[in-house]
């Protein structure tokens, strides 16, 4: 987003010196912060990522790594297969859009958190329920998403299909897949950073495995630093997704420009 | 609930209305909306299990929480600690939106951080502030106002970035001081991304609000809907899931109207 304004004058130079005294200012702060505060609160930089390399070294990172990436695969891969389908269907079919819209947004808009204790006494602490958790924070921004993206197709182009006697194949294949393609990756972006917070808290609530559990069971312990290593890593993970999507989007449709 | 904007050449919708479509679109609305509880009441009706309970049974139990006023006094807590982390988070996000689109070099010095921290997890932290801060009502508060912040600082960002260059020109050209032309183009051309943010951080602190009741002290709707459901009562227990559902699309449709009045020329995605 912000490479959209490149008149404003700073250099390319300038630029990289303003990014890394930026960049020297927050460690800065952050050490002064964790060396004022004592090591109860915050920790020194060094030392998270000291701490991270020793659980990297004695296996114990890849150990409550495995459950997060599973329920988040399984979780996220069920949405994105349940919700693009869906999607294009809500934004092809408008009494399909009429009679989703209510529960879609209603659901959207409800922290999907506060059902989790309701789920767990339903279906019990275990891999499903936190597959069932990821899933929902995935779903609803991709059809969501896609949906928006299949409406929005130019009119004009739909008209000419008709004109042409297209038939309904044909439309999706030259017309709406394409047309739709910005919108659905935008869905995706949103979808997997949301599928990252719903593994988060899967593993917070939902039984004791996972990347989640790591941070609480260090916090408790009041090892601040132990605690920041999986937070630094989940924190570097949502960034790479969001920067490898976008780069995707404006790669598969550089006619549009990647909206945030 | 992370968000979209799209200020640019996105086709407007533009749908093409055949007679009889509002009165159809009205049935099959209410139909959808409808749909989801009637089949829920059905299968708790014929379902054994004493965990399954229809939204007969949450009314029920809803009009005795009422009674006793236990709701209420939930709801009043929970309301306290958003209605003061939304607000400081959205004075926060304001002030360092405004620097950040304004003012190339804070643009360039912070918005990398600012886009990563939103695209990280921040539930992770929330132990970790629990840790820090203490079980207390600032913690809460802090935990608020952090998930409020980022959609908030970075819709203002992109809303003042997105000024018209002509506009900015004109004034300069008028010799308008820098305060002048805050007041009269920067605030109001980006006012609708402002809204975008309080919006996209409305939900987002909804979900703060429910993970700092579950994290920390015994009070308010999370703290409710904890304690009914580790008893089994699930109509208790889900009670506090509707008032939820209720204010969150509330506030949600609130804003999106006043987006849509403030600036019907912009495109606004939903998401």
């Amino acid at each position: 987003m912000a490479y959209q304004v490149s008149n404003r004058g700073l250099s390319p130079q300038k630029v990289l010196v303003v990014r890394l005294a930026a960049a020297a200012f927050l460690l800065g702060l952050w050490y002064a912060a964790a060396i004022s505060s004592g090591s109860l609160f915050l920790a020194t930089p060094h030392d998270v990522i000291i701490r991270l390399g020793q659980s990297m070294a004695n296996g114990e990172f890849l150990e409550y790594l495995g459950p997060t990436a599973y329920i988040l695969g399984i979780g996220a891969g069920l949405g994105v297969a349940v919700g693009v389908p869906l999607g294009l269907l809500i934004g092809r079919f408008r009494w399909l859009q009429w009679s989703t819209e209510g529960p879609i947004n209603i659901l959207y808009t409800t922290p999907i958190v506060a059902l989790i204790p309701f789920m767990l006494v339903i279906i019990g602490f275990n891999n499903q329920s936190k597959i069932l958790i990821v899933f929902l924070f995935t779903v609803l921004p991709v059809i969501i998403n896609t949906a928006v993206g299949v409406r929005t197709v130019d009119r004009d182009l739909l008209e000419l299909t008709k004109s042409f006697c297209s038939t309904e194949g044909p439309v999706w294949r030259d017309v709406l897949m394409p047309a739709s393609l910005p919108a659905v990756m935008t869905g995706l972006r949103i979808g997997l950073i949301h599928a990252l917070v719903g593994a988060v808290l899967a593993d917070f609530y939902a039984g004791a495995s996972g990347f989640g559990y790591l941070i609480i069971l260090y916090s408790n312990r009041f090892d601040v630093a132990g605690a920041l290593g999986p937070v630094l890593v989940l924190a570097l993970t949502g960034t790479a997704v969001a920067a490898l999507l976008k780069n995707a989007q404006t790669r598969l449709s550089p006619w549009e420009r990647a909206s945030r | 609930m992370t968000s979209t904007i799209s200020n640019q050449s996105t086709p407007k919708i533009v749908p093409r209305r055949k007679l009889g479509d509002s009165r159809n679109e009205k049935f099959f609305w209410w139909g959808g909306l409808l749909f989801i509880p009637v089949v829920w009441q059905i299968y708790s009706f014929y379902s054994d299990s004493t965990l399954i309970v229809g939204p007969i049974d949450v009314g029920i139990a809803s009009i005795g929480m009422i009674q006793d006023g236990t709701l209420l006094r939930a709801a009043g807590e929970s309301g306290f600690v958003f209605v003061t982390g939304m607000l400081a988070g959205i004075l926060l996000g304001l002030l360092i939106g405004l620097l950040v689109g304004r003012f190339r070099t804070v643009d360039v010095a912070l918005d990398p951080y600012i886009s990563a921290i939103y695209a990280t997890p921040l539930v992770a932290l929330v132990p970790l502030l629990v840790v820090a801060l203490g079980f207390g009502f600032s913690a809460k508060v802090v935990i608020v106002m952090i998930f409020a912040f980022f959609p908030v600082a970075i819709n203002t960002a992109a809303g003042v970035r997105g000024v018209p260059v002509d506009l900015e020109e004109l004034a300069k050209m008028y010799c308008s001081k820098e305060l002048q032309s805050w007041r009269d183009i920067v605030l109001p051309s980006s006012l609708p991304f402002i809204v975008t943010g309080m919006r996209l951080a409305v939900g987002r602190a909804l979900i703060a609000v429910i993970v700092a009741e579950f994290s920390t002290a015994v009070t308010g709707l999370g703290f409710l809907i904890l304690r009914h459901s580790r008893r089994f009562e699930m109509a208790e227990s889900l009670v506090p899931v509707i008032v939820l559902m209720i204010t969150g699309f509330a506030l949600y449709t609130l804003l999106k109207r006043s987006e849509e009045r403030l600036a019907s020329w912009v495109t606004v995605a939903p998401a």
